[in-house]
């Protein structure tokens, strides 16, 4: 166990850091609602893409991936990484330059559902959006809480609210740009620390040709197999079918495309997502390490393990920092998601009812939305959920919301009622398949990743049949958006 | 299918080189624009109405 003082030390100087970042971030902000949560399209493209691929490693990618590999062992390169890959090629790239050229002045994929299908699908969109940036916000928080105990034996609560604060201090100061501000900072910490750690570890373990020969002489026979059945169906289709929609659901993705410069989203989904590959394939690689080495812990905690075992007690310091990075960075990505959908979703349409209010007092709100959303989330982190029930959970719950969303992106007469029908029954079918047995509460009636894709296929079957049997008139996209733009 | 020893190191290798010499890159470039915005002078201005983005 590390000095818990030094563990302090550490998130004081976190706080201390990313509120000066903050303050400076904010020098040129607009003082407006739309800048504190837009920012729209002050970010240059290295900003964003940096921001963005700390968005996408969270704490899940770093240890999630290291804990398939010293499961499975060398399918660890890839496997973790093909669920974004794929849900970023296919779907992301052209989602993002469709929506940003058809619907420039949103700012949340619920505010488009509200246009393209109506304000019943807009209100599930807005509830599912909430949910999936509190339970994520919450997640982020509950590891904060576990990476701090387990490494400096600080209290869980001490940790969670000390966390909270941090990050509930810098957002409120400075909103988006904050984020995104601390962000670049957070990926600079996590990128430096992480290229010098993993070097140094794979020279301490013999270099690449011991660890090769660790894995054939390891506990798992298939360790130098690239696939296998059990990982194929254990690991890499329930990742690929739980994460297909990764890159166009959550609103701190759609936050960071609407805040690069217009006409750069095929750089930005590109070039994060060639930064952010190889991540997970090192984080994979530190679990084969300690597959070679014998090492006998809890697979879910193989990464910090391994780096203490080979690098001392200062591997384990620098352990402590990029945790701290990869979860603050994606806390309050979630915080500031969380804060723009109720002000935007909820705030402004439904109690403001659109009315043109003085800018002062919508800074206000936004403000006081973003400390009471940050201390929800801390109190529901003090209750310690299972991390995986969580992952599930989540994971889940934003299942049945992409085909309609996708759909509605490209078919001009979709029918809006089929999409809302097949929103509703994706989502039972999720909980009743993917959910409740993932949590481990019923016996799984299929294999998890049949429940996904037979979740899959009815949110996506329902609104293509009923457009088939009854297609809508043609939705005209630009017309409609400029509309509401006006 | 079986990786082999030698396809397993030039795996780690290109690995690192992608990972270390990449992100090092997008980390430097997004620092040097976090650190130039920061720098530029703040636009003078009154605060303006609400719905900025429907301006656009």
């Amino acid at each position: 166990m590390l000095n818990s003082w030094i563990g302090y030390a550490i998130m004081v100087a976190f706080g201390v850091i990313m509120v000066s970042v903050a303050i400076l971030s904010t020098r040129n902000s607009k003082k407006n609602v739309d800048d504190f949560l837009s920012a729209r399209e002050s970010m240059t493209l290295p900003m964003a893409m940096g921001s963005l691929v700390v968005v996408w490693v969270w704490s899940s990618s770093l240890m999630g991936a290291a804990e398939g590999a010293y499961n499975f062992g060398v399918a660890g390169f890839y496997m973790y990484g093909a669920s974004v890959l794929i849900s970023a090629l296919l779907l992301g790239w052209p989602i993002f330059k469709r929506v940003r050229k058809i619907a420039p002045t949103i700012s949340t994929m619920p505010e488009f559902m509200k246009v393209r299908i109506g304000k019943q699908t807009h209100i599930v969109f807005t509830i599912v959006g909430i949910l999936q940036s509190f339970f994520w916000a919450v997640l982020q928080m509950t590891a904060m809480g576990l990476v701090m105990n387990v490494l400096f034996g600080i209290p869980h609560a001490t940790s969670v609210m000390l966390g909270a604060l941090i990050v509930i201090t810098y957002v409120t100061i400075g909103g988006l740009r904050a984020s995104i501000g601390t962000d670049v900072v957070q990926f600079v910490m996590l990128l430096v620390l992480l290229a010098i750690i993993i070097p140094l570890c794979l020279w301490a373990a013999g270099g690449p040709h011991e660890i090769y020969q660790g894995l054939v002489n390891s506990s798992v026979d298939t360790a130098t197999l690239l696939w296998t059945k059990d990982s194929i169906t254990g690991w890499l289709l329930v990742s690929i079918l739980s994460f297909i929609n990764y890159a166009i659901v959550d609103q701190s993705v759609w936050q960071r495309i609407y805040a690069s410069k217009k006409g750069t989203e095929s750089k930005l989904v590109l070039g994060t997502t060639l930064a952010w590959l190889p991540i997970p394939a090192v984080a994979g690689l530190m679990g084969m390490v300690g597959l070679s080495q014998g090492l006998n812990v809890t697979p879910s905690e193989i990464f910090p393990a391994i780096v203490g075992e080979l690098l001392g007690t200062w591997g384990a310091y620098a352990m402590a920092v990029i945790m701290i990075a990869t979860i603050l960075s994606t806390t309050d990505s979630c915080l500031n998601a969380l804060s723009t959908l109720i002000v935007k979703d909820i705030y402004i349409p439904y109690i403001k009812k659109n009315a043109p209010t003085n800018a002062k007092q919508e800074m206000k709100v936004a403000r006081f939305v973003v400390i009471i959303s940050g201390l929800a989330i801390a109190l529901f982190s003090l209750a310690q959920f299972s991390i995986l029930y969580l992952n599930y959970a989540v994971g889940a719950l934003t299942l049945a919301v992409t085909w309609p969303f996708v759909l509605s992106v490209f078919i001009k007469k979709l029918n809006k009622n089929a999409a809302y029908f097949g929103l509703v029954a994706g989502t039972i079918s999720a909980l009743f398949f993917a959910v409740i047995p993932g949590a481990g509460l019923m016996e799984p009636i299929v294999p998890l990743w049949v429940g996904y894709l037979i979740s899959h296929a009815i949110a996506a079957a329902i609104p293509l049949i009923g457009t088939l049997i009854a297609p809508d008139h043609e939705f005209q996209f630009e017309k409609a958006f400029k509309q509401e733009a006006i | 299918m079986q990786m082999s020893e030698t396809a397993f190191v030039i795996t780690v290798y290109v690995l690192l080189i992608w990972f270390v010499v990449g992100n090092l890159l997008l980390a430097g470039l997004s620092f040097r624009d976090w650190i130039k915005s920061t720098l530029k002078q703040p636009k003078s201005g009154t605060p303006q109405q609400h719905h900025q983005a429907k301006d656009l």
